[in-house]
């Protein structure tokens, strides 16, 4: 599954696959809106609510890792440091 | 106003999430009054909760906790509560961000449910009826005949 790939999914299938194989990263506020970042293989789902976990204004897909500079402080590195 | 017969059951839930804990408020307002919510902000405040509830009083129906809390984290919540003889068999579930194996394979040790919050309406619709699911069969028929 590429970026490509999952975004010529239809609705629900897109956000079916995310709920099933997507792992949380972190969640935000902007403008009173939740956002909620997943990663999905190798590549980043950020989901914008109108309301929140039901009604979805803006799905974002991408591979560039500055997706995640808004929620670095809240990303816990414990489980993904080698000990 | 109409009285019911049956008791009021209780759900307590855990989250440090706040739009969580309104979402699940919301998702079980169709079951008022017979059900009642009761939130925690994080893992301490459930476990004080249940280590002060008195030998009489009844026991939740449900617990419902996020994994990831301040203070004690769902894990060792669930955890103390296997431990204790009173809340061994509370159907509890783990209700948390992402379906990862190594939080159900968790859950199914210690007997209890895991749910993947929802992210978008086609799983939110049907989630208050997952969580009841996992009541005892007494609670669930007792529910499920005040809501037909």
């Amino acid at each position: 599954m590429t970026v490509h790939t999952f975004c010529t999914l239809l609705y629900p299938n897109a956000t079916g696959l995310l709920y099933r194989e997507g792992v949380y990263i972190g969640k935000r506020k902007l403008n009173g809106s939740a956002i909620l970042l997943f990663q999905l293989y190798d590549f980043y789902v950020e989901i914008t609510y109108l309301t929140y976990r039901d009604q979805i204004s803006c799905i974002n897909v991408t591979n560039n890792m500055a997706i995640l500079d808004p929620y670095l402080p809240q990303i816990d590195i414990k489980e993904i440091t080698v000990t | 106003m109409r009285e019911t017969l049956f008791p009021k059951y209780k759900i307590l839930y855990a989250d440090d999430d706040e739009d969580d804990r309104q979402l699940l408020q919301e998702v079980f307002a169709d079951y008022s009054p017979h059900l009642e919510i009761i939130c925690f902000e994080n893992g301490a405040a459930i476990i004080d909760y249940l280590h002060a509830l008195p030998s009489h009083a009844q026991t939740p129906c449900l617990v419902i906790l996020d994994i990831n809390m301040p203070l004690v984290n769902g894990k060792d919540v669930l955890k103390n509560m296997r431990s204790i003889e009173r809340f061994a068999n509370t159907p509890v579930v783990l209700f948390t961000t992402s379906a990862q194996l190594k939080d159900k394979q968790f859950a199914e040790q210690h007997n209890a449910g895991f749910i993947t919050k929802p992210i978008d309406a086609e799983q939110l619709r049907t989630i208050a009826e997952i969580f009841v699911d996992h009541c005892a069969d007494e609670v669930k028929k007792n529910i499920l005949a005040i809501n037909s």
